[in-house]
């Protein structure tokens, strides 16, 4: 700056001072504009700092919804079990009383008849009337065939399965010739009821062929327990009453002989009968697997 | 002048900045009110989803077992 040279008349200072003016007012307006861009840069600066965190916590709130509900989905899965555990605990109950309800004679006896088609039929039928008239018991529990006893039984130990399992028909060959197919249909109850059949032609002989309907079952081991404890029990129970009075369980379709009164028989007597021995030997494998639990 | 002028512009642009951060963090609280609103009507759906099973289920077995007792089943393991 030379405004104070004495060699520049007034006019020449006048006119370079308005050129340094006009040198100022133009660096402070580029000055201006360089800040505005600092400021927009820094602004676009801050968004891509922010963007990132904003998406990273949308990504961890949606992993949170969607654990929320696979629970919710666990949490209908856990009543769907309930449901069906509950279902399989009045099966099990239903057919545990169905079976306490039921004697024990009448699971036995249908059992028997090739043993009592040996015998004379009015003599039998003589015998069966006697013994309905001494002991009178409901008709429905007296004409239970041995296979509903068994249905029941099934329906006792199969439990119904805790998972809907696909049912696909399918051909076998049943070579079982001692049940008939009737006696399997019924000890098949527990399957889904089917709609009736109009009659069919006899079937051929043995190995009969039938179509049948495949079944996933589950084996309950506690109901299983339970109902063949129960029937071994109520079996020794009725051997060990009919060893006692000297009859066969069966003697009943029998004409008694006549003849002198047996001489009764010591308490010892049977100490070596089958029954005994095998009921002495299932008591020590039981206290076995006892002490063993205990241990 | 013109020193007062970025002096005030720069002012402007730290309240835009500092809009911008607080724009971001409502926008963060309203996404997680969004998302406790909505685990909790996902949890409330599965709860009364899980309640009518059960009660269904229960109203068959007891039309269907008769006079057999049915027992409580075992507790659903709670989501919340």
């Amino acid at each position: 700056m030379s405004t104070n040279e004495p060699s520049l008349p007034p006019r020449a200072g006048i006119a370079l001072l308005t050129l340094q003016l006009r040198a100022a007012l133009q660096e402070a307006t580029e000055a201006e504009a360089a800040g505005a861009i600092n400021h927009v840069a820094a602004r676009e600066q801050l968004r891509a700092r922010l963007d990132p965190l904003v998406d990273a916590q949308r990504r961890a709130l949606d992993r949170g919804l969607c654990e929320a509900q696979a629970e919710a989905d666990a949490k209908v899965a856990a009543a769907h079990r309930a449901a069906t555990v509950m279902a399989t605990q009045v099966a099990k109950r239903a057919a545990v009383l169905a079976e306490a309800a039921l004697p024990i004679s009448a699971r036995i006896e249908p059992a028997m008849p090739p043993v009592a088609a040996l015998y004379d039929e009015e003599a039998v039928a003589s015998v069966e009337n006697a013994r309905a008239a001494e002991a009178p018991r409901p008709a429905a529990e007296v004409e239970r065939p041995i296979t509903q006893v068994i249905s029941s039984f099934s329906a006792a130990v199969f439990a119904p399965p805790a998972v809907v399992v696909s049912q696909q028909p399918a051909v076998c060959a049943i070579t079982d010739t001692v049940a008939a197919p009737a006696d399997v249909r019924e000890m098949s109850s527990f399957a889904p009821p089917m709609p009736p059949t109009p009659p069919t032609p006899p079937p051929p002989p043995a190995p009969t062929k039938l179509t049948s309907t495949t079944t996933t079952v589950v084996i309950d081991a506690e109901a299983f327990a339970t109902v063949f404890a129960t029937v071994f029990a109520s079996v020794l129970d009725e051997r060990l009453s009919a060893l006692g009075t000297g009859l066969a369980p069966w003697a009943g379709h029998v004409p008694s002989p006549v003849g002198p009164a047996p001489v009764k028989q010591s308490f010892w007597a049977h100490a070596r009968h089958t029954d005994v021995l095998l009921l002495t030997f299932a008591m020590v494998i039981a206290l076995v697997i006892l002490a063993a639990w205990l241990a | 002048m013109a020193r007062h002028r970025v002096a005030q512009r720069e002012a402007e642009v730290h309240a835009a900045l500092r809009a911008e951060i607080l724009d971001s963090q409502e926008q963060l609280a309203e996404m997680e009110r969004d998302h406790e609103s909505a685990v909790t009507a996902v949890r409330e759906a599965a709860r009364v989803e899980a309640a009518r099973i059960i009660a269904t289920a229960r109203e068959q077995l007891a039309g269907r077992a008769g006079g057999v007792v049915i027992a409580e089943p075992a507790q659903v393991p709670s989501v919340e």
